[in-house]
C-alpha cells in the first residue's frame, strides 16, 4: 500500500514534470509568440502568463488542447495576464473536496470538471463595449458566438 | 466567558471510495460529454460548492461560478488589493449579500476592467465565500492557559486602552508602538494618526508602507521638497518612452498593463524599456529589456546620467531655472561610463546607451517604478536618481513625461498624506515647529503634545545598522511595552522572521503586549497576540481611498461588516470605530488623552464627518482635499489632489510650473532649514542628488552561491490573507516554490516539483521547485507571499516552513529605513 502511494506520486512528479517542461519548450519556440493570425503584436509575448498556467496546461489536462494553447497564446487577453482562472474560476481541490492541488495542479484521474464561461463573465470587463452604441447594437445572449474563446483580438 | 471554537468552513470531502474510483479510471481526465456524465453522477452533492455551478447529472452546462442573474443591485465603489485604484460594483442579491463584482465602466482608470483579485474580490466577505478559515467575529484575549477565549467589545477596548495608559506611566508614550497599513480608509488614518500623535503621544509609530514605499517617499521629499507621483495614469497615453525599472505591472498592477500594452499599440508607438533581473511578463515585451545584476540601480541610473549628459540630451534652461546641484551631479556621473557601468550591473554597454538614447531623444518619458527600486540596495538614491533624469532633461510635469512611483496597497497613499502613521498630517515637517503648531491648534491638543521628532520605524537589526533604532529592537530589548498591529501581518512579512518571531514569543519575559486588529481568524500574526479585535473590512465600510495617481475614490459600503447580528457586544467594527472606541476609552479613563476642551481626540466614527475634519487639515497643504466631498467624488468617479473649492478638478499632475516645495516654509522634510534640498533662497527648486552606487551588504560567496530575489504573483495579495481564502486565486499558486534556472536546476539535479532546501545565513525554508528561466543562472525567485504560522498552512504544507523572509535581511536603507528585501545570498539543496 505504502510503496504504490509512493510509486504514484513518484510518478505523479515526474509526468507533471515532463508535461511542464513540454508546455515550456513549447511557450519559448513560439508557442507563447506570436503568429500572423494572432491577437497579439510582433513584440508581444504571452510566454510568461502561459508558463504560469501550469496548474491548467499541465498534467494531462488541457495541453493536448493544440487549438486552445494556440489561440490562448495568441490572444491579447493573455497578453493583459488573463489566465484561465479569471473567466473559468479553478476547478480542482475545492470542488473534489481535496486539500489542495500540487505545485502542477495534476491529480492522476482527477482532471477538470469543465465549465463553460457564461456572459456575465465577460461583461464582468466587458460592460462598456455592450452598451457602448458603437460596440454593440444588440444583445446577443453569448459572447462566444461571434468572439473566438481564447483569442481575443481586441 | 465561553472558549471560542473557530467556525468551520463545510466543504464537502469525496470519500476514498469515490476518489479511488477516479483515480482508476484515466477517462476521467478526458472532457467529453460522457466523463460530464459519469462526472455528474459524482459530483451531485458538489452542486452547492463554488456556487451553485455543477448540475452536471442533469446535463444542464456546467457554468462558470459567478453570474449576475441574482444581482438586484450595484454599489459602485473601488477595488480594495492594488494602488491602481479601479473602479467596481460590488453586486448584492435579495438578501443583502455580495455576489459579484464587475469593473465600473465610467470608471477612467480602469474604464470597466479588473484584473483577477479584483473580480473575486467579493469572495473574501462571507464565510461561505472563503476555501478556508471564517472571518473574526469575536474579540478575543488570552485565558490563564493561554487560549483564546470571547470577550465582549467593551472589555477588549478597556484593556486596551488599560494596557496602553500602563505603558505611558511605567515607560513612557513611546513605548507604545502602532503598527498599521496601506489599506484603510483616508478616514480611518487620519484617525489613528490623531489618537496616536495627539492623545497618545507616541512617536513610535509606522506602518507597513515602510516596507512597500518608503524609499519613494525620501526620494520624492528630498528631491521636489515634498511626497507625492507628480504624473498620472494619463501619462501613459500620451508617452513616446515607457522607463519601467523595478516593476513588473503585468503581474502586479495589471490595469496599468493594459493601458501601456493599448498605449504602444497606438499611432505613438511608445518604445519600451524594462530594468529587472528577471525575464517577467514585462520583460518580455519590452524593446530593451535591462536584466540587471540585483542591487545596481544606482550605478545603472549613474550610467544613464552620464550618457545624457555626455550627449547633451539634457534641458539646460530647465536645469538653470528650476533646479539646483547640476554641477556636482555632473562631476559625480562623469566615472559612470557605460564601460564601467557595464562592469557592476552585468549588462552590455551598448544597451546602457541605447537606454540612455532612448530617453534622451523621446519628445517624453514617462517612468514607472516599485519594489525593485524601493527593495533593493539603494532604494531612495535611485528613486532621487530617477527624478534627476527627468529634471535634467525637464521631462516633467506635462503629460506623458514624468517619475511616477506607484504603490503596492490601495491606500498606502493615504497613509501618507493623512500621517496615519510615520508622517505628519497633511505632507507636514515634523521638524518645522510652525507645522507641528498648525496641527495641534486644528486638533484642539496643547502645545508640544505631538512629538517634536519623526517616527521610530518598524524594522532594523541594530548588529547591521546601529545606528537605526526600531520597534522590533525595542522588541529586542525590552522598551517596547504595547505593540498594536492593525490591518496587516508582520508575522509574515517583515525580514529576517526567525528573530521577530523570537522576540515576539510567549517565552520571552520582556515581550510586549500585542494587540492584533484584523479581518480574519486566524491569521498568522495572531499567532503572537494577546488580544485580537475582529475587523471590518472593504465593502463592509465606506471610506476613501487614494490611488497611485493621487485620484481620490469613494469606496462605498455594500454589505453590513461581519457578525452584525452579534453587536455591540460582540461582531466586526471598521476599523474607524475601533480606533474612536480607544479613544474614547482613552478619554474617559486619563485626562492626559484628552482634547482641551476635555473630550476624545477621535470626535466621529461617521466616515463623511471625519472627511470633512480631514479636508480642514488638509486645506492649504500639497495634498489639499478641501476641494472634495463625497458626492462630488462619486460624480467624478474619484478626484484627484491637490483639489480646492475654486479649481476642484485642477490636480491631474504637479510641477507644471516647474515649482518644487523645497522653501523651508512649504517642505515636508528636513530636520533644519540648511538641509541639503531646502532652497536656500527660497525659489523652490528640486535638487539633483550626486551619489555613489555602494555594492550591497551581501553578495553571493563560495558558501551561499545563489542571489534570492522575492517578489508577487498576480493572483496574491501581500500575505494572503485574503487570497488564499479564494479557492479560483489559491488553485492556481497554492503553495511556495522557487524558481530556479534550467541550468542551475540541472546541476543541482531538480526537477519541477521537487522539493528544496533554501538556506541563507538566517534560516532555512523547503518549497517546490520550478524550474524556469524567469531567472539566470545564480538567482533564484521565491514569492513573499506566504506564511507558515496559520494552522491552516501548517497544515497544507505538513508543518513545513515556507516563508521567505525566515531567509531575507533585516539590512533597511541609509535614509528611509526601507529592508532589502530584492537580494541577499542563498543555497540550494535538493530536500
Ligand atoms: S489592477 Fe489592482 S485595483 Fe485593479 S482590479 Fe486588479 S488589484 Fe484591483
Amino acid at each position: 500500500m505504502m510503496l504504490s502511494r509512493t510509486f504514484a506520486s513518484i510518478f505523479k512528479v515526474f509526468l507533471a514534470g515532463l508535461l511542464l517542461t513540454s508546455a515550456s519548450v513549447w511557450a519559448a519556440k513560439g508557442g507563447g509568440a506570436t503568429t500572423t493570425t494572432s491577437g497579439v503584436l510582433p513584440g508581444e509575448d504571452t510566454s510568461y502568463a502561459i508558463e504560469k498556467e501550469y496548474s491548467c496546461l499541465t498534467g494531462g489536462c488541457h495541453e493536448t488542447n493544440t487549438q486552445l494553447l494556440t489561440d490562448h497564446a495568441n490572444s491579447l487577453m493573455t497578453h493583459a495576464m488573463v489566465k484561465c482562472n479569471a473567466c473559468h474560476g479553478t476547478h480542482t481541490a475545492s470542488q473534489l473536496g481535496l486539500p489542495k492541488p500540487n505545485l502542477t495542479g495534476y491529480y492522476p484521474g482527477i482532471g477538470a470538471i469543465g465549465y463553460v464561461v457564461g456572459k456575465d463573465r465577460c461583461l464582468t470587463c466587458h460592460s462598456a463595449q455592450l452598451l457602448s452604441a458603437a460596440g454593440h447594437r444588440s444583445n446577443p445572449t453569448t459572447c462566444t458566438g461571434c468572439h473566438v474563446p481564447h483569442m481575443f483580438l481586441k | 466567558m465561553a472558549t471560542h471554537k473557530h467556525d468551520q468552513h463545510p466543504v464537502k470531502v469525496f470519500t476514498q471510495a469515490e476518489l479511488k474510483e477516479l483515480k482508476q479510471d484515466p477517462q476521467l481526465c478526458n472532457h467529453e460529454r460522457r466523463t460530464f456524465l459519469k462526472w455528474g453522477a459524482l459530483l451531485t452533492s458538489q452542486a452547492i460548492v463554488g456556487g451553485g455551478v455543477l448540475n452536471l447529472l442533469t446535463g444542464e452546462e456546467a457554468m462558470a461560478d459567478d453570474t449576475f442573474v441574482n444581482v438586484v443591485s450595484w454599489v459602485k465603489s473601488v477595488c480594495g488589493y492594488c494602488s491602481v485604484g479601479c473602479g467596481l460594483e460590488i453586486g448584492i442579491n435579495a438578501a443583502g449579500a455580495a455576489v459579484a463584482v464587475r469593473g465600473n465602466a465610467a470608471h477612467p482608470t480602469n474604464a470597466g476592467r479588473v484584473c483577477v483579485k479584483g473580480l473575486y474580490e467579493h469572495k473574501i466577505l462571507a464565510d461561505q465565500d472563503l476555501r478556508v478559515g471564517s472571518r473574526g467575529k469575536y474579540p478575543m484575549s488570552r485565558d490563564a492557559s493561554g487560549n483564546w477565549q470571547n470577550i465582549t467589545w467593551d472589555e477588549a477596548t478597556t484593556l486596551l486602552a488599560q494596557k496602553i495608559i500602563e505603558a505611558t506611566n511605567t515607560a513612557g508614550p513611546d513605548s507604545v508602538g502602532i503598527y498599521n497599513t496601506g489599506q484603510w480608509t483616508i478616514e480611518e488614518y487620519y484617525s489613528m494618526g490623531k489618537l496616536g500623535k495627539g492623545a497618545i503621544k507616541t512617536s513610535t509609530m509606522d506602518s507597513n508602507t515602510r516596507l512597500c514605499m518608503a524609499a519613494a517617499v525620501y526620494g520624492y521629499m528630498s528631491t521636489f521638497g515634498s511626497d507625492g507621483p507628480p504624473g498620472c495614469y494619463d501619462d501613459i497615453e500620451n508617452t513616446d518612452c515607457f522607463f519601467l525599472i523595478g516593476t513588473n505591472p503585468a503581474e502586479m498592477h495589471p490595469q496599468v498593463w493594459r493601458r501601456i500594452i493599448q498605449a504602444r499599440r497606438s499611432a505613438r508607438a511608445p518604445r519600451m524599456i524594462v530594468v529587472d533581473p528577471r525575464r517577467t511578463a514585462t520583460a518580455r515585451s519590452a524593446d530593451l529589456h535591462l536584466q540587471l545584476k540585483p542591487g545596481t540601480n544606482v550605478a545603472l541610473m549613474n550610467g544613464i546620467l552620464q550618457q545624457l549628459i555626455a550627449n547633451n540630451w539634457i534641458d539646460s534652461a530647465y536645469i538653470n531655472a528650476h533646479t539646483r546641484n547640476f554641477n556636482a551631479l555632473a562631476a559625480k556621473v562623469a566615472a559612470y561610463t557605460p564601460t564601467y557601468v557595464a562592469g557592476i550591473t552585468g549588462l552590455a554597454a551598448a544597451d546602457i546607451q541605447t537606454a540612455a538614447q532612448w530617453i534622451g531623444q523621446s519628445p517624453e518619458v514617462w517612468s514607472m517604478f516599485i519594489q525593485g527600486v524601493y527593495q533593493s540596495m539603494g532604494g531612495t538614491d535611485t528613486v532621487r536618481l530617477i527624478c534627476a533624469m527627468h529634471l535634467i532633461t525637464g521631462k516633467i510635469g506635462r503629460p506623458g513625461s514624468s517619475p511616477f512611483s506607484i504603490t503596492g496597497q490601495a491606500t498606502a497613499m493615504s497613509n501618507r498624506e493623512t500621517g496615519g502613521s510615520s508622517a505628519l498630517s497633511g505632507y507636514r515637517n515634523y521638524y518645522n515647529p510652525a507645522h507641528i503648531a498648525e496641527v495641534e491648534q486644528l486638533w484642539n491638543v496643547a502645545p508640544g503634545t505631538i512629538p517634536a521628532h519623526a517616527t521610530t520605524v518598524i524594522t532594523s537589526d541594530i548588529d547591521l545598522q546601529p545606528t537605526i533604532p526600531s520597534m522590533v529592537d525595542m522588541m529586542r530589548n525590552g522598551t517596547l511595552k504595547v505593540y498594536w498591529v492593525a490591518c496587516t501581518n508582520p508575522s509574515v512579512t517583515l525580514p529576517d522572521l526567525d528573530k521577530y518571531h523570537d522576540y515576539l514569543s510567549f517565552s520571552n519575559p520582556a515581550r510586549p503586549f500585542v494587540v492584533v486588529q484584523d479581518i480574519f481568524d486566524p491569521m498568522e500574526s495572531m499567532h503572537f497576540a494577546d488580544l485580537f479585535l475582529p475587523a471590518a473590512q472593504w465593502g463592509e465600510k465606506t471610506g476613501t481611498y487614494t490611488c497611485s495617481e493621487r485620484r481620490v475614490n469613494l469606496g462605498r459600503q455594500a454589505v453590513q461588516p461581519v457578525g452584525f447580528e452579534l453587536r455591540p457586544n460582540y461582531g466586526a467594527y471598521s476599523d474607524l470605530e475601533i480606533i474612536k472606541m480607544v479613544s474614547d476609552k482613552l478619554a474617559a479613563f486619563d485626562f492626559r488623552f484628552r482634547d482641551q476642551a476635555g473630550g476624545s481626540l477621535v470626535k466621529s466614527a461617521d466616515p463623511e464627518t471625519v472627511f470633512n475634519e480631514w479636508k480642514l487639515v488638509s486645506t492649504g497643504k500639497i495634498c489639499d482635499m478641501s476641494g472634495m466631498t463625497y458626492a462630488n467624488i462619486a460624480a467624478n468617479s474619484g478626484i484627484a489632489w491637490p483639489s480646492t473649492p475654486a479649481n476642484v478638478l485642477g490636480g491631474k499632475r504637479l510641477y507644471a510650473n516647474g515649482l518644487f516645495n523645497t522653501n523651508w516654509n512649504r517642505a515636508q522634510y528636513g530636520k533644519t532649514p540648511t538641509a541639503a534640498w531646502i532652497d536656500p533662497d527660497g525659489l523652490s527648486r528640486a535638487y539633483l542628488w550626486a551619489v555613489d552606487y555602494v555594492a550591497p551588504p551581501e553578495v553571493p560567496d563560495a558558501s551561499y552561491p545563489f542571489w534570492l530575489n522575492t517578489g508577487r504573483v498576480i493572483e496574491h495579495f501581500h500575505s494572503r490573507t485574503k487570497t488564499k481564502r479564494v479557492a479560483q486565486l489559491h488553485e492556481m499558486v497554492p503553495e511556495n516554490y522557487v524558481e530556479i534556472s534550467t541550468a542551475d536546476a540541472a546541476n543541482l539535479g531538480v526537477i519541477t516539483g521537487d522539493l528544496v532546501k533554501v538556506t541563507s545565513r538566517r534560516g532555512e525554508i523547503v518549497v517546490k521547485a520550478k524550474v524556469t528561466d524567469t531567472v539566470k543562472a545564480g538567482a533564484v525567485f521565491i514569492p513573499m507571499h506566504f506564511g507558515d504560522l496559520d494552522p491552516i498552512d501548517v497544515a497544507e504544507n505538513n508543518g513545513r516552513k515556507v516563508s521567505v523572509n525566515r531567509l531575507t535581511m533585516n539590512y533597511v536603507d541609509k535614509d528611509c529605513a526601507q529592508p532589502i528585501y530584492k537580494h541577499c545570498a542563498v543555497k540550494l539543496a535538493k530536500a
